[in-house]
């Protein structure tokens, strides 16, 4: 329930808030989650602003990012949430 | 074993977002109708609700049940006359005001387009952000986007069948060639609608002073802040757009 309750919000803010929202419930979702969802939100942000030529070259600096979350909690998701 | 496990699915991930990474940078038509779906559907969403928040705004904000009973009950004795006039028509009055103040830039720039914006510049963490024009309305990339009399903000640098995107000159690290005054130097933008340039010490800059695209007669900015130390060879000077970004909701595009 809380679970999709981020996730709703998360994509939502994409749409109509400041980018750290999305940032912010993202790393909630995959601290607690494995959340491939992120994933999504990621590619969702890439598709909608990235300009052609990427963000600082980098294409989808978004989805890379919440792959970066989602791998790199997953010590602290197996360590601290059994 | 769920550790192995575990490790492959991530790398199958990763393989998965690395080929996505290159189907958005390759140009192809996957890419490009990809993204004229999707935001054709963000689209409906900015839309709707700008379209709520007019309906809030008109009504004074969210208030109970029993305070609109009575708030409605007084209008309707106090100003019978102005209950005839449609919630729809009030919209279209304000955005009827707003197009009017483009009918100047018509009047500069005939071939332009009004068009309207449909997301937040400040929800896109990459200075870019969405109106509701593209090229069935004759909108190409290139094109300058232009929120006041000779003021450019940026540029289309994709556009859809009725979607573009617009990158602000202000996106972090852009550079563009600019003069202020008779001093030719390079914008570098910082994001949220700032940049610097750095001239010579002692060029002549002074607050105010219109940082103009090279050969456009569109400024991109103005000066605000001068940073100078006696030691230094140059000067710092802090360019600021003087639009309210956020807070658009028409801008006006000129081909190149």
């Amino acid at each position: 329930m809380i679970r999709a309750f981020i996730v709703g919000l998360s994509f939502a803010s994409v749409l109509f808030a400041p980018p750290w929202l999305p940032l912010i419930g993202a790393g909630m979702l995959t601290v607690r989650f494995r959340a491939w969802e992120v994933i999504a939100l990621g590619a969702l942000i890439d598709l909608l602003y990235v300009p052609p030529g990427g963000f600082f070259g980098i294409p989808i600096p978004a989805t890379l990012t919440a792959f970066i979350l989602l791998a790199g909690f997953e010590p602290i998701r197996r360590k601290l949430l059994v | 074993m769920n550790w192995y496990r575990h490790n492959r699915l991530y790398t199958l991930v990763l393989v998965l977002v690395l080929l996505f990474g290159v189907l958005i940078e390759i140009q192809n038509p996957v890419r490009d109708s990809l993204r004229a779906g999707t935001r054709s559907v963000a689209a409906v969403a900015w839309v709707a609700v700008h379209g709520m928040g007019n309906t809030i705004d008109r009504y004074g904000g969210l208030s109970s049940r029993a305070k609109l009973a009575t708030e409605n009950q007084k209008l309707r004795e106090e100003i019978a006359r102005l209950e005839s006039l449609s919630l729809h028509n009030d919209i279209l009055r304000s955005e009827n005001a707003t197009l009017r103040g483009m009918f100047s830039l018509r009047a500069a720039y005939p071939e332009g387009i009004a068009a309207p914006v449909l997301s937040n510049p400040s929800a896109s963490p990459y200075s870019t952000f969405v109106i509701g024009s593209g090229t069935e309305e004759g909108i190409k990339a290139g094109a300058y986007v232009v929120s006041a009399p000779r003021v450019a903000i940026g540029r289309i640098v994709e556009a859809d069948a009725h979607t573009a995107l617009v990158g602000l000159f202000s996106a972090p690290d852009k550079e563009t060639e600019v003069m202020i005054g008779k001093v030719r130097t390079m914008y570098r933008g910082k994001g949220d609608g700032n940049g610097i340039v750095v001239v010579p010490r002692g060029a002549a800059v002074a607050l105010g002073d219109a940082a103009v695209l090279s050969g456009r007669p569109f400024a991109i900015g103005f000066v605000g802040i001068i940073q100078s130390k006696p030691e230094d060879a140059e000067t710092t000077v802090l360019v600021r757009v003087p639009a309210n970004l956020p807070s658009l909701s028409f801008v006006y595009i000129i081909p190149e």
